[in-house]
C-alpha cells in the first residue's frame, strides 16, 4: 500500500514534472520562434530597404540620363580673345537642369587630348546656354574633336576644323 | 500541448502576415519605381519624336535696298517651331561673328520673316555663313553669297568645243551642292566673268564677252542639287588655237574652279567671212553721246531704279520729291566696254524748293497767306504764295534798292534809305482775304536788318484802313513805337477797334545792331500780342491786352518801310511771310527760322558709282559731293504734289552739279553707272525729268566725258512702227544681205511663244520701209534681191516685217507680238566681197514692246 502509495506519489510527483517541462518547452519554442520571427523580419525589412534605395538611384541616376541633352550652338573660331581661342557655345534642349564639368579637345585624326578645361560654374538651365572661350592655340586646318562631358556622367561631342 | 500549438500558430501567422506584408510592400514599390521609369522614357521619347518631327526650311534670304538681312524661314515640320538664334559669320573674317536671339514661335506651316527679327546690315559682294538654331536643338547652316569653306563640284564646258571664228561659243558651268555639312546654299552667284586665258594662241587671239551669266544668280540651292549658269563669247583666232574659260563662284575658296577649252576653227577652204558687224541696237531718239538723260522710266533697271541714258526724254516729263525717294538713275549694262576719258561732269537739274518746311506746309485757313521773297529785282515784286498780286516799289525804279546777294542765307534783298523808299500793296485790305486785319489770329515774319537808328519810329510793315494818322485801325510792326525811350527796339502793336486802345508788345533791348534779326509777330485769337526773335521760343514781348474789333472803314493797302504818313525805315528787309488766319506755335516759328531761302535752301549728297549689272556698287564712288548746297528756286506758287506736273517748264530753275575733275572711267561691259542724289536737310527739293518738251535748259541730266562708245539704251519699241535695226560694219570687207535667213527674234521673258520678223529693206526712205512699189524698190530685200552693198565704217538701218509667231510678208495668218518683255536678237545671213559668207547672231538684249 505504501509501495502503491509511494508509487502513486511518484506518479502523481512524475505527472507534476512533465507538465512544467511542457510549458517550459512551449516557453523555450516560442522564444525561439519568437527569436528567429523578429530577426527574419528585421533582416527582411533591412534587405528591403537596401533593395529600395539601390533601385531609387539608379533609376534617378538613369532616367536623368536619359533626360539630359545638349546641342553646340555653334563654334567658332576667334584670333581675339586674347590671342588665338574658341568660343563654344551649347544648349540645353533637356527637360532637366545640367552641369557642365569638363571640355576636352581631342585631335580628330590622332586622338591625343590636346586640351581640357574643367568648370565648376557651368550649370545651364533647360532652353538656357552656355558660352566659354576656350583658349586653344589653334592652327588652320585643325581637325578637333569636343567633347563636353556633364556632371551626370553623359559625354557630348562635336567636330569642328579650324578655318 | 493541443493549447500551445495553437498559440504558436497564431504567432506563425503574425509573422507570416508581416512578411507577405513586407513583401507586397516592395512589389508594389518595385512597380511604381517601373511605372515612374516608364513614364520618363515616354517623355523623352515623345520629346525624341517631337524632335524628329521638327522641320524648317530658309525660304529665301534677300538683301533689302538699305542693304539689311531680309528672308522667310518656313516651318516645314508638323510640330510648333521656336526659332531661338541665328548666327552669322562673314566668310574670312572669323572674328566678325554675330548671334541674334529671336525667341519666336512659328506654327506648321507658317513663315517667319527675318526682316522683323534680325537687325543686320549685309555687304551684298561678301558671303556669309549663316546658321539658325532651334529651341529643340535642330541646326541648319547655310551660306549667303558664299559657298562655305569647301569645295564644291563644279564642271565646265564650252558648247561647242570648237568653234568657227567669229562664232559664239556658250560657256556652262554647273554647280552640285556637294558639301559635306549639307548645308543650303543661298544667293549662289558666279563670278560674273570667266577668267579668259589665250596666251597659248599664235599670234593671238580674241573671245569678246557677248552675255552671261544667265541667271545671275540661284536663290537657294539644297544639298545634292545643281545649278547651271552660261556665258555667250564670240571667239576669234586662227585654226587650232585655244581658248581656256575658268569659271568660278563668288566668293568661293580660290582653288574651287572649274576650266574648259574652246579651240577655234577657222576653215580657210569655206566660205565664211570673217566681216564684223555689231548692232547698235534699235532705234532710239539719241542725243549727245556724252548727255545721260535722267529717264523716268523704271523697266529692266536692276533695282527699280530710274533709267539713265542718251535717248532723248520720251516723256512730258514728271517729278521726283528727292526727300521722299532719294532717287538713283543707272545706265543699262550692254556689250562693249564704255572708256570715259578724264575731265569734268556736269549734271543739269531742273527743279523748284517747297515754299516752307513741311511741318508748315498745312491747309485751309492753316495755309500761309503771303509770300514775299523779294529776290525779283523788278517794281513789282511778286507774292510767291499766288494769292495776290504783289507788292510794288513806291519809287521806281530804284528805290527801295535791290541787293542780288547779302540777305540771310546770302539771299537777294531791298535796302531802304529812309526818306522814301517803300512797297505798298497792289491791293486794297478791305477786299483781300490775305490780309484782314480785322480778325484775329495773324502771324508776320520777316528778316530785318538795321544800323544804329535815330528816329524814333521806323516802320517795317504796316497794314491799316486810314493812310493819314494812327486814328484808325492798324496793325504795325516797327523798331521804335515813337517814344524817343524806344529807339531800335522791336515793336509789334495793333488797333483793331477805330482809334480806340491799342495791344502793344515792345522789347527791353534794341535791335539795330546791323546783324540780320528774323522777327515773328503773334496776334493771338484773344487779340493779345507776342513777339519772338531769331527763332528762339521764348518771346522778347508780351501784351495780353484786348480788346474788342470794330469795322474796317474804307480802303487802304498794305506798306512796307513806311506808315503812309511820313515815317520811313533805314536798313534792309527780307523773306515777308504772313499768316492771316493762323498764329505759329513756338516749334513753327522755329523751323521757319531755320528754313533758308539762299544758297543753302537744301543740302544733297551727289554720288557716282560704277555698279555691276545687278546694281551693287563697285568699289569706291567716282565721285561723291557730301551736303552740296542748293539754292532756293521759288516756283511762285503753294504747290504740292497734285500740281507739281503741271508747272510751266520755265517755272523750274536749272543748276548745274560740277564734279571738278574725274579721272579715266572705265565701264566693263557688264557694269552700269549709277548716278544718286540723297537729302541730307533744308527745304524740300523737287526736280523735274524726262520731259521732252523742255528745249532751253534741256531736260535734266548728266553730261560725262565723250565716251569712247555709246552707253548701252534700254530699248523700247513700239510696235505700232516698223522694227528698226541699227547695224555697223567695222570691216575689213564690205557686205550684203541676203533675205532667206536675215530674221529679228524676240524670246518672251514671261511666256513661252517667242516672235520673229523677216527682213524687208535696208536703209529705205520711204514712210512704209517695207511697201512693196517703186520708189522702195532700190532698198527692198527680197527673194529675188538681196540688200544694198554696205561699205566698210557704215551704219545701216534694218528695216524688218510684222513681228509675228509666224514670221511672213504681212500676209494673212500669224499672231502679231503683244506688247511685253522681250529678249531680242537679230540673225544676219550674208556674204561679204571677197566672197565669203557669214552668219550672225547678235544679241541686242531686253526690249521692252509696247503699243
Amino acid at each position: 500500500m505504501h509501495k502503491i502509495h509511494l508509487r502513486n506519489n511518484k506518479q502523481y510527483s512524475l505527472i507534476n514534472r512533465r507538465a512544467l517541462a511542457n510549458v517550459v518547452t512551449s516557453a523555450i519554442i516560442l522564444s525561439a520562434v519568437s527569436i528567429m520571427g523578429v530577426m527574419m523580419l528585421g533582416w527582411s525589412n533591412s534587405s528591403l530597404a537596401t533593395q529600395k534605395q539601390v533601385i531609387e538611384e539608379v533609376f534617378s541616376t538613369q532616367t536623368n540620363k536619359i533626360n539630359e541633352d545638349l546641342i553646340f550652338d555653334n563654334v567658332w573660331f576667334s584670333t581675339v580673345c586674347p590671342g588665338r581661342c574658341v568660343n563654344v557655345t551649347m544648349s540645353n534642349v533637356g527637360t532637366l537642369g545640367l552641369n557642365v564639368t569638363e571640355m576636352k579637345f581631342i585631335n580628330g585624326a590622332t586622338l591625343a587630348e590636346l586640351k581640357i578645361f574643367t568648370y565648376n560654374k557651368a550649370g545651364i538651365v533647360p532652353s538656357g546656354s552656355f558660352s566659354t572661350n576656350a583658349t586653344y592655340s589653334w592652327t588652320s586646318g585643325d581637325d578637333i574633336d569636343i567633347v563636353v562631358f556633364t556632371n551626370r556622367g553623359n559625354q557630348f561631342t562635336t567636330n569642328v576644323i579650324a578655318p | 500541448m493541443k493549447k500551445h500549438r495553437g498559440l504558436s500558430a497564431v504567432v506563425g501567422a503574425v509573422f507570416l502576415v508581416a512578411v507577405v506584408i513586407s513583401a507586397l510592400s516592395y512589389v508594389t514599390y518595385s512597380m511604381n519605381v517601373l511605372g515612374n521609369f516608364s513614364e520618363s522614357l515616354i517623355t523623352e521619347e515623345k520629346r525624341q519624336k517631337d524632335k524628329q518631327g521638327e522641320e524648317f526650311e530658309i525660304t529665301s534670304i534677300d538683301i533689302t535696298s538699305a542693304n539689311k538681312l531680309d528672308g522667310i524661314v518656313t516651318n516645314t515640320g508638323q510640330v510648333p517651331l521656336e526659332i531661338k538664334s541665328l548666327w552669322i559669320e562673314e566668310v574670312g573674317a572669323p572674328n566678325s561673328v554675330k548671334k541674334f536671339d529671336i525667341g519666336k514661335t512659328v506654327a506648321p506651316g507658317d513663315q517667319l520673316d527675318l526682316i522683323n527679327s534680325v537687325n543686320f546690315v549685309m555687304d551684298p559682294t561678301k558671303g556669309y555663313t549663316m546658321k539658325m538654331v532651334s529651341g529643340r536643338g535642330e541646326v541648319q547652316t547655310f551660306h549667303v553669297n558664299s559657298v562655305s569653306s569647301d569645295n564644291l563640284y563644279l564642271q565646265t564646258h564650252a558648247l561647242p568645243a570648237v568653234i568657227s571664228t567669229e562664232f559664239d561659243t556658250v560657256v556652262l558651268m554647273t554647280v552640285t551642292n556637294n558639301a559635306t555639312n549639307s548645308a543650303t546654299i543661298l544667293n549662289l552667284t558666279p563670278n560674273p566673268f570667266p577668267t579668259v586665258d589665250t596666251s597659248s594662241c599664235l599670234p593671238n587671239c580674241l573671245a569678246t564677252y557677248v552675255s552671261g551669266p544667265t541667271p545671275s544668280s540661284y536663290p537657294s540651292l539644297k544639298s545634292g542639287e545643281a545649278a547651271t549658269f552660261k556665258w555667250v563669247y564670240t571667239i576669234a583666232g586662227k585654226d587650232s588655237n585655244t581658248i581656256k574659260f575658268t569659271t568660278s563662284i563668288l566668293n568661293g575658296i580660290t582653288t574651287n574652279t572649274a576650266s574648259a577649252n574652246g579651240e577655234v576653227r577657222d576653215i580657210v577652204s569655206a566660205l565664211e567671212s570673217g566681216t564684223a558687224l555689231n548692232t547698235l541696237g534699235l532705234q532710239t531718239v539719241t542725243g549727245s553721246k556724252d548727255i545721260l538723260y535722267l529717264h523716268d522710266e523704271n523697266w529692266f533697271t536692276p533695282n527699280g531704279e530710274y533709267q539713265l541714258q542718251t535717248s532723248t526724254p520720251d516723256l512730258g516729263g514728271d517729278f521726283v520729291d528727292i526727300d521722299n525717294e532719294n532717287p538713283t538713275w543707272i545706265t543699262n549694262n550692254g556689250t562693249d566696254t564704255v572708256v570715259l576719258p578724264a575731265g569734268i561732269w556736269t549734271a543739269s537739274l531742273n527743279y523748284i524748293t517747297e515754299f516752307l518746311p513741311d511741318t508748315l506746309v498745312q491747309s485751309g485757313n492753316n495755309q500761309v497767306d503771303m509770300i514775299f521773297h523779294l529776290n525779283k529785282n523788278i517794281d513789282t515784286e511778286p507774292d510767291s504764295s499766288g494769292n495776290t498780286i504783289g507788292l510794288d516799289r513806291c519809287n521806281s525804279p530804284s528805290a527801295p534798292q535791290y541787293f542780288s546777294s547779302g540777305g540771310p542765307d546770302n539771299s537777294p534783298y531791298y535796302h531802304f534809305d529812309g526818306s522814301n523808299d517803300c512797297f505798298t500793296s497792289n491791293f486794297s485790305i478791305d477786299t483781300n482775304t490775305f490780309a484782314n486785319i480785322q480778325s484775329s489770329p495773324d502771324t508776320t515774319a520777316f528778316w530785318f536788318k538795321a544800323n544804329n537808328l535815330s528816329v524814333n519810329r521806323a516802320i517795317m510793315f504796316r497794314v491799316d484802313e486810314s493812310i493819314t494818322d494812327y486814328s484808325k485801325s492798324f496793325y504795325q510792326i516797327s523798331l521804335g513805337d515813337g517814344n524817343s525811350g524806344s529807339v531800335g527796339k522791336i515793336v509789334f502793336e495793333f488797333d483793331t477797334n477805330n482809334g480806340g486802345s491799342r495791344t502793344k508788345c515792345i522789347s527791353t533791348a534794341r535791335w539795330d545792331n546791323n546783324v540780320w534779326h528774323h522777327v515773328v509777330a503773334v496776334r493771338n485769337a484773344s487779340n493779345q500780342c507776342k513777339l519772338y526773335m531769331d527763332g528762339n521760343s521764348t518771346p522778347v514781348a508780351t501784351d495780353t491786352h484786348s480788346y474788342a474789333t470794330s469795322t474796317i472803314i474804307g480802303k487802304s493797302k498794305f506798306k512796307i518801310g513806311y506808315n503812309g504818313i511820313g515815317e520811313y525805315f533805314t536798313g534792309d528787309i527780307d523773306q515777308i511771310f504772313h499768316w492771316n488766319d493762323k498764329a505759329l506755335s513756338t516749334s513753327e516759328i522755329s523751323s521757319l527760322y531755320n528754313a533758308k531761302y539762299g544758297d543753302t535752301a537744301t543740302t544733297i549728297n551727289f554720288s557716282i558709282y560704277k555698279t555691276d549689272y545687278l546694281g551693287n556698287n563697285i568699289g569706291s564712288p567716282i565721285k561723291q559731293s557730301l551736303n552740296y548746297p542748293i539754292k532756293f528756286a521759288d516756283s511762285g506758287k503753294l504747290d504740292d504734289s497734285n500740281s507739281y506736273n503741271s508747272l510751266a517748264d520755265s517755272i523750274w530753275n536749272q543748276m548745274n552739279y560740277t564734279t571738278g575733275s574725274i579721272s579715266e572711267v572705265t565701264l566693263d561691259p557688264t557694269q552700269r553707272l549709277n548716278f544718286t542724289m540723297a537729302y541730307v536737310s533744308g527745304l524740300d527739293m523737287i526736280l523735274r525729268h524726262d520731259d521732252n518738251t523742255m528745249i532751253s535748259p534741256k531736260s535734266s541730266y548728266l553730261q560725262t566725258t565723250t565716251p569712247t562708245t555709246l552707253f548701252p539704251a534700254y530699248f523700247t519699241y513700239d510696235k505700232s512702227n516698223r522694227l528698226q535695226v541699227i547695224a555697223h560694219n567695222s570691216g575689213p570687207y564690205g557686205s550684203w544681205f541676203v533675205y532667206q535667213g536675215t530674221r529679228a527674234i524676240f524670246d518672251s521673258l514671261s511666256s513661252t511663244t517667242s516672235y520673229a520678223a523677216i527682213i524687208c529693206s535696208v536703209n529705205s526712205t520711204q514712210s512704209d520701209q517695207c511697201v512693196g512699189n517703186a520708189n522702195n524698190d532700190n532698198w527692198l530685200v527680197t527673194e529675188n534681191r538681196d540688200s544694198i552693198f554696205i561699205p566698210i565704217n557704215s551704219n545701216v538701218n534694218l528695216y524688218f516685217w510684222s513681228i509675228q509667231d509666224r514670221p511672213d510678208r504681212d500676209i494673212t495668218g500669224g499672231t502679231v507680238i503683244p506688247a511685253g518683255n522681250y529678249h531680242m536678237y537679230v540673225f544676219i545671213d550674208g556674204y561679204d566681197e571677197t566672197g565669203k559668207s557669214f552668219l550672225r547672231q547678235m544679241d541686242i538684249g531686253n526690249v521692252k514692246v509696247v503699243d
